[in-house]
């Protein structure tokens, strides 16, 4: 039987997708607090994806 | 206070449905008409496979589901969320980035759910094409090649700009950015309505 139709988005792209919205372009336009929260979530991914 | 884990997971989606109820009416109103629902999973996988079992469908593989921090279910016309893993990404924040990081989160699911439902196969056909338009920043949170089929990527860009442009909106309105390539601002004009109606 055919598996349904479903669209995943990655864990690992989390914190990737958080800096294209806040710095789309890449030039560090981001405030600090915004930095350290998006790093924040980065090693809190990493530290899942290792007990997984 | 602290909330135990059934309160997480409330406070999750209650932050999720938050930030529906923050688009623009007209994007709210298609959701619903698309029959758009959105929940928390605490036990995931298997709790997204029983929503299939529950309606005698086929449910997702694990492979399709174990690393995903949110997947939509296209029959089901819901964006599940992985609650375990989303708690876990949002540990030691502040409630205000907290707030704001599952607020961008949950548009990029909703604007996922718009494009699946919305964009025809020609336009998902130009994917590839247009992730080579996007800025260096945006193109590298698509996960192609790689996680994404070919004809993935063009709901995912529309994802990605969508939730860029919400998050925007109060402070640019619904201007469109100067970095976005033409191509890319068009080809999200054609599946969503922008500058919204209402």
């Amino acid at each position: 039987m055919k598996e349904p139709q479903t669209a995943a988005f990655p864990a690992t792209k989390i914190a990737p997708f958080l800096r294209a919205v806040v710095d789309p372009e890449g030039k560090g336009d981001l405030t600090p607090e915004q930095a350290a929260a998006i790093q924040q979530v980065e090693a809190n991914v990493a530290r899942s994806d290792r007990r997984r | 206070m602290s909330l135990g884990a059934s309160g997480q997971f409330d406070r999750l989606l209650r932050e999720i449905r938050e930030a529906r109820t923050q688009l623009p009416v007209e994007h709210r109103n298609l959701l619903a008409q698309i029959g758009t629902h959105e929940g928390v999973v605490e036990d995931w996988p298997t709790g997204v496979q029983d929503l299939f079992r529950s309606v005698q469908e086929v449910p997702p593989s694990d492979a399709a589901l174990v690393n995903a921090a949110a997947v939509w279910l296209d029959g089901l016309r819901t964006v599940v969320f992985n609650g375990p893993l989303m708690l876990a990404a949002i540990t030691g924040l502040t409630d205000t980035s907290r707030k704001q990081l599952v607020a961008y989160i949950a548009w990029h699911e909703y604007g996922h759910a718009l494009s699946l439902t919305r964009s025809t196969l020609e336009q998902r056909r130009s994917g590839v094409h247009l992730l080579g338009l996007l800025s260096d920043g945006m193109r590298a949170s698509i996960d192609y090649p790689g996680g994404y089929g070919r004809l993935q990527v063009f709901d995912e860009i529309v994802a990605t700009v969508y939730a860029l442009l919400i998050s925007r909106i109060r402070t640019d309105g619904y201007g469109i950015p100067e970095f976005l390539h033409p191509e890319i601002v068009q080809a999200f004009k054609e599946v969503i309505p922008w500058p919204p109606s209402q």
